[in-house]
């Protein structure tokens, strides 16, 4: 259904103002800025049709079909061959001045190993700063599940740091 | 192992990092209206195949140009004001209504809702599609709490004459009882609605009449035959 020309300015204004950080919680989410940028444009696209239902919360509408998509994403990707992405092939080796960068591309890499339900609430609770309760409500869980979902998923990022000096998660300059 | 220590903290700092750089393209608002006109296109097309898929003929008829706001007959302070219409799943293409086995109604459900989006009761007096014949019917009158929803079943006589054409534009009329007295409000349908209606103005009771008259004719003329074949000697050899 069309929306009205005032709606239609709300939508747009809505897009302008949040895209940027709605885009990089798809990032996280994905794993992959190109992907990132096609969930994010379907759930905008949803998000317009819902446009004259939604009550004052289009962020937790959008964010909540980032969750989903994704999760749809990465199981049919579990059953395709594995694509390669970008961020993949711009891995360097690790060093000193180029630590920064590394981080972030083993950050990416690390969230990537993660179950696409560890890997929104922690992209909820640590990067959208959401509370435990509107990770649960945005997600469609309960508070405990999302505490031991938060749990399990640290812990198995805790074990992969049997070599903290390699792990992307390790204090670099504390090295 | 102390680094590891505060992991949330370093995870949200990290992913902050990872993602500074990320800007959403500069034509992704254009890139999304241009999804969402497909998805209205995709849908309206599927509609058609589906009534195609079911043996019902679509009427092909150009789409009418459609305000962008609903005519509003009644004031903005009116209860009327606070209606909308909500499309729904749900809905079917009509059935029809016999007295003594004659057909007397054809009976539409059209797959959505009239909600009442006011903080307080509105109490709706009638619903009708003006220009199709559709109203809905109601015991006496319809009381619908705040946030309630009617479902849009209207339904259509017989011998209601609606003339060579549908009506250029599709709207929901619906009267409600106010303080200073009746008022109404002019709704658009959804296109997905309007569509519908289409294809169940195709397969009128006039036309539903006159199909089922020629099915029992040719039923009859079958039963003739294999009589007649029944009745014949069997062949030697």
């Amino acid at each position: 259904m069309k929306l009205s020309p005032a709606q239609q300015e709300d939508f747009n204004a809505f897009v302008l103002a949040r895209s940027n950080a709605l885009l990089r919680t798809a990032h996280l989410l994905t794993g992959d800025r190109g992907h990132a940028e096609d969930v994010l444009q379907q759930a905008l696209e949803r998000l317009a049709r819902h446009w004259r239902r939604i009550d004052g919360e289009p962020d937790a509408y959008v964010r909540r079909t980032l969750v989903n998509l994704a999760t749809d994403r990465w199981r049919l990707r579990a059953r395709r061959p594995q694509e390669t992405g970008a961020d993949g092939l711009e891995r360097r080796p690790a060093a000193d001045a180029h630590a920064r960068v590394d981080d972030r591309l083993d950050l990416i890499a690390a969230l990537r190993t993660l179950p696409p339900r560890q890997r929104a609430v922690l992209v909820l609770r640590y990067f959208d700063d959401l509370t435990e309760a509107e990770t649960a409500h945005l997600i469609g869980c309960s508070v405990g599940t999302v505490k031991s979902t938060t749990s399990r998923a640290l812990a198995r990022l805790r074990e992969q740091t049997s070599s903290p000096d390699e792990h992307p998660l390790s204090s670099r300059s504390s090295t | 192992m102390s680094d590891l220590e505060d992991l949330p903290g370093r995870l949200a700092s990290q992913m902050h990092t990872a993602t500074a750089a990320d800007i959403a393209p500069p034509d992704l608002l254009e890139r999304v209206h241009r999804a969402a006109a497909r998805r209205r296109h995709r849908n309206a097309g599927a509609l058609a195949m589906a009534a195609i898929a079911a043996g019902v003929a679509v009427v092909a008829l150009p789409t009418p140009e459609r305000s962008p706001e609903p005519e509003r007959l009644a004031g903005p302070t009116s209860p009327a004001s606070d209606l909308s219409v909500v499309r729904s799943d749900s809905g079917r293409l009509g059935g029809s209504v016999t007295v003594d086995g004659e057909l007397r109604e054809e009976r539409v459900e059209l797959p959505g809702y009239l909600r009442n989006n006011a903080d307080q009761p509105v109490t709706v007096l009638s619903m009708t599609v003006p220009g199709t014949g559709l109203q809905a019917q109601f015991p006496e009158q319809l009381t619908l709490v705040p946030g309630g929803k009617v479902p849009l079943t209207l339904t259509r006589s017989v011998d209601c004459d609606t003339g060579p054409a549908l009506p250029a534009q599709f709207d929901l009329r619906v009267a409600v009882a106010g303080q200073s007295g009746p008022t109404s409000v002019l709704l658009p349908l959804p296109e997905e609605v309007v569509a519908l209606y289409r294809v169940s103005h195709a397969c009128s009771p006039e036309r539903r009449v006159a199909d089922e008259a020629e099915a029992r004719a040719r039923a009859a003329e079958e039963a003739r035959r294999q009589a007649e074949k029944a009745a014949q000697p069997p062949s030697a050899g």
